[in-house]
């Protein structure tokens, strides 16, 4: 009887493990607890919201981190190659004045003190070479000449 | 009671979804071949196991763990099986079945001309074995499956069942009865009982 029972019980186990197809029933295992059980994300970070605000972002973040650039160095930005050079030089002057040196500034002191000119009031300004702006990086590299044409 | 799936259930309980698509994860064959065993086919038994799961995962609150989770499973995946069954065919009656004489009488074995050595060949076993499987009931075709493929014992499948221990024994008998006699006729098994 036992081992009647011992037959029976393996030729059951044959039988089902021949019949159930494993491997299809582990891919309808995997969809039916994808579409049923799988927690959704929130729908921002859903991919429909999702690529487009990710590349936004980069898009955004790749335009903050370019922006000074072509601001500080016009002639090596490629956002304002195509802008007039006389464009390009108006935009955002920087104009740092050259910081005096110990030395010089004792010379300063020491220089006999000019005549006393009486106060005006700047109220326009005009430049008889356009609008150009010249950036001077170090005192004495390239002499400047101004014009100032003060109203009567 | 120690339940190793009470933690999984306890976070199912409280809504969290990931913990059902655990719960599938880990039971999907069981209540797959258990479907199979009783309803004999691939479609009905992947669709009953699925809507097992669905019951389960609406039902899940309902679950006090008086019983261990697997037995509530295995009796709510044998009951949707057996209901299956009656809603595809006429219900026959399981007190029938387990007294009649009818019952009893030999399963109808194929005529086979070859030897029984080659009868016993692997693949033959396995089709008559099916076809002896459909000569029983879809209640004693799961108390079969509960004890041979997973080995419950007898208190664990009248607890899954809902049912006596005397019933569960009688079932058992007769659908080892019924198998031994396929076997027997095949020239396999001990002639002697």
């Amino acid at each position: 009887m036992n081992e009647e029972n011992e037959k029976i019980r393996q030729a059951l186990k044959d039988l089902l493990r021949e019949e159930v197809d494993w491997d299809e029933l582990r891919r309808e295992k995997k969809a039916f607890i994808r579409a049923r059980f799988e927690a959704k994300p929130f729908f921002l970070f859903r991919p429909a919201f999702f690529m487009p605000a990710v590349s936004f972002t980069v898009a955004l973040a790749a335009f903050l981190f370019l922006m000074p650039e072509a601001v500080q160095k016009p002639e090596r930005s490629p956002w304002t190659q195509w802008l007039s050079p006389a464009r390009r030089t108006v935009e955002y002057p920087v104009i740092e004045p050259p910081v005096p040196s110990r030395v010089e500034q004792a010379a300063m002191q020491t220089q006999p003190a000019l005549p006393l000119v009486s106060p005006v009031s700047v109220t326009r300004l005009q430049s008889d070479v356009g609008s150009t702006m010249v950036y001077q990086r170090q005192a004495g590299d390239v002499p400047i000449v101004i014009v100032w044409v003060f109203p009567k | 009671m120690n339940d190793p799936d009470r933690a999984l259930v306890n976070r199912a309980q409280r809504g969290d979804k990931s913990a059902m698509g655990e719960i599938v994860n880990r039971y999907y064959e069981m209540v797959y071949v258990v479907c199979y065993g009783v309803l004999r086919e691939r479609e009905a038994a992947r669709d009953t196991a699925q809507e097992v799961f669905l019951k389960i995962s609406a039902d899940i609150g309902k679950f006090t763990g008086q019983s261990k989770f697997k037995t509530w499973l295995y009796r709510v995946a044998t009951n949707a099986a057996i209901d299956q069954t009656r809603r595809r065919r006429p219900s026959v009656s399981l007190d029938a079945t387990d007294s009649t004489e009818e019952d009893h009488a030999p399963v109808v074995i194929p005529a086979r001309d070859a030897s029984p050595r080659a009868e016993a060949e692997k693949g033959e076993l396995r089709e008559t074995v099916k076809q002896a499987l459909e000569s029983l009931s879809p209640e004693h075709r799961a108390v079969l499956i509960l004890r041979e493929w997973q080995e419950l014992s007898y208190e664990e499948i009248a607890e899954a069942l809902g049912i006596e221990l005397g019933t569960v024994m009688s079932r058992i008998f007769y659908a080892r009865k019924k198998l031994g006699e396929v076997l027997r006729g095949m020239g396999i098994g001990s002639e002697k009982r």
